[in-house]
């Protein structure tokens, strides 16, 4: 579903100046302005309300001019204001581009104008009123790659789960000597790494397309590759102890530090003063502000962590299963 | 009692720290490889033709050595007592205190090795900001919490069967955020005006030390006692 649910529709808006001509362009994501020309809707958004635009030129289905000086506001301070731009065709929900129309001009608002008058703010919100199913907000620079939240995001919540089972189980060996704890945090902790090393690809994959890069020398990556090695550390620790309750007992204290530390890369490092990463929710609150989630995705993004973690854990139960049938004696 | 326990603790250190110096042809091989590294660096330098870095990668070249020189140092310490002898200390002491030993006579030996690979560097390089407060606090903190955390890895290590390679491969994974801790207070050691050099700006590297060191101690013991 993360992978075939559409995006909802999106425009960028740039501003193309030379002598005394303005020209805007937009180019739209998942737009149809050709097909749907007579129910288009552009509108200047501005203190005193909607103001329709009729003066553009479409030039396909994702591409739209409108001259500037077609488009004439000034306020009260005489200054160059920026006015939002607001479209809605029928397929489209309201799209707004927030400052997006620079205006300037002799005549104020109200006189013998362009926009007097026509103030269409009824029209406009009934336009706005809900969105018909799911689909992936259209966010600035992320675009389509929104998809990986589902993937990379919900994979490292599950894999801090089973590292954090691990962990309790390697405490509770150091505290019981049952040795199939050691067992039970060993096989978790590899479920954990395997999540571990999928949410590094599907990162490397998404900053591939948002950075241009598969790796960037960013605080919270290194921190995640570095747990990531740490672990495969553990496991070797683990291949080099032929006694089974000497491997315990080491494998344990070792997996302790390497929780702890690791705990301190991924989450505690990111955050310290003066550190800046690229990496989105930094900087922000771990909530992912940064998405902007809205509460559909919401809706479906907390279920998806819970549904990751708990393949995890069944992955987890199967091993431990396996485990047991194989070591039957 | 409690007074008998603590000499006896105080006689172990001592003990430990005169084993490590009476054994010198260990201390003795620490400080050629200080020395050749140095030169080597020097000398591939001139081959290149410019013996003028950035101070920045001359920084991380001397904690480069300082690694490695740290692994040494504290797999010695551990190969030195061999199967019998630690079952003889385990019977008489503490772990902590066997820990707190050999972290206090590794530390002793790396500070000496880091005070004369100072000298060196700033001497072949002509480094000035080696001989100033700032680097000296920056490189005793950054030596204890290699220190700690490469004792304790020794120890973990010798436990098993291959210590050489496991001893690197367990402990650089933790040394590296160390290293990066280092060369952040080190970014603008050598700049003109004095940056902020307060407990402030230490305070990452003193967290971090308390850190290795509390989970030294913490998990030390455990791993001794067999």
């Amino acid at each position: 579903m993360a992978l075939a649910t559409p995006l909802s529709s999106g425009i960028t808006v740039d501003v193309i100046e030379w002598s005394s001509d303005t020209l805007i362009t937009i180019k739209g994501h998942n737009t149809k302005f050709d097909d749907e020309r007579s129910s288009l809707n552009i509108w200047a958004h501005c203190p005193e309300g909607y103001f329709p635009i009729s003066d553009y030129y479409i030039h396909g289905n994702d591409s739209l001019t409108i001259p500037l000086n077609r488009v004439i506001y000034r306020d009260s301070t005489d200054n160059v204001v920026y006015l939002d731009l607001v479209i809605h065709s029928e397929s489209m929900d309201l799209v707004k581009s927030p400052k997006a129309l620079p205006t300037s001009g002799a005549h104020l608002c109200g006189e013998n104008d362009y926009c007097s008058g026509m103030d269409e703010r009824e029209k406009v919100s009934s336009y706005s009123r809900g969105r018909k199913g799911f689909i992936f907000p259209n966010l600035r620079i992320l675009e389509e790659t929104i998809r990986n939240l589902m993937f990379h995001v919900t994979m490292w919540f599950g894999m801090v789960g089973l590292l954090l089972f691990g962990f309790i189980y390697a405490i509770k060996y150091i505290l019981g000597n049952k040795l199939e704890h050691d067992i039970w945090a060993s096989l978790s902790n590899a479920v954990g790494l395997g999540f571990g090393v999928l949410g590094l690809l599907t990162g490397m994959a998404w900053a591939k397309y948002t950075w241009g890069a598969f790796w960037v020398n960013d605080p919270k990556l290194n921190g995640a590759g570095l747990g990531v090695l740490m672990y495969l550390a553990y496991f070797l620790l683990r291949n080099s102890i032929e006694n089974p309750r000497k491997r315990a007992r080491i494998s344990a204290a070792y997996n302790i530090i390497a929780f702890v530390l690791f705990i301190m890369f991924i989450f505690v490092l990111p955050r310290l003063q003066g550190v800046d990463s690229l990496h989105p929710g930094q900087g922000g609150n771990p909530a992912f502000s940064k998405y902007d989630l809205d509460n559909v995705l919401r809706a479906v993004f907390y279920p998806a962590v819970i549904g990751w973690t708990f393949i995890g854990f069944w992955i987890f139960d199967i091993l431990r299963r396996m485990y047991l049938l194989n070591n039957k004696n | 009692m409690a007074k008998n326990y603590i000499s006896r603790s105080w006689i172990f250190v001592h003990n430990e720290l005169r084993a490590d110096f009476r054994h010198l042809q260990s201390l003795a091989a620490q400080t050629m490889f200080v020395v050749v590294s140095t030169y080597l660096i020097y000398s591939g330098l001139d081959l290149l033709g410019q013996t003028v870095l950035s101070n920045r990668v001359f920084n991380l070249i001397f904690w480069l050595i300082m690694i490695f020189t740290v692994v040494n140092v504290t797999a010695s310490s551990f190969i030195r007592d061999a199967k019998g002898m630690d079952l003889y200390y385990y019977t008489l002491i503490n772990p902590s205190v066997y820990f707190a030993g050999k972290l206090l006579s590794s530390f002793l030996s790396v500070l000496l090795l880091s005070f004369l690979l100072t000298l060196l560097f700033s001497q072949v390089f002509s480094l000035n900001y080696m001989l100033s407060v700032h680097w000296w606090t920056t490189t005793l903190l950054g030596a204890l919490g290699m220190t700690g955390l490469f004792t304790l890895i020794a120890g973990m290590a010798s436990r098993t069967g291959q210590n050489q390679i496991l001893i690197v491969v367990l402990g650089f994974p933790l040394a590296i955020p160390l290293l990066l801790f280092l060369m952040k207070n080190l970014w603008s050691i050598d700049m003109a005006y004095s940056q902020d050099f307060s407990i402030m700006s230490l305070s990452t590297l003193l967290v971090f030390d308390g850190l290795i060191l509390g989970l030294g101690f913490l998990l030390f013991p455990y791993i001794w006692g067999d």
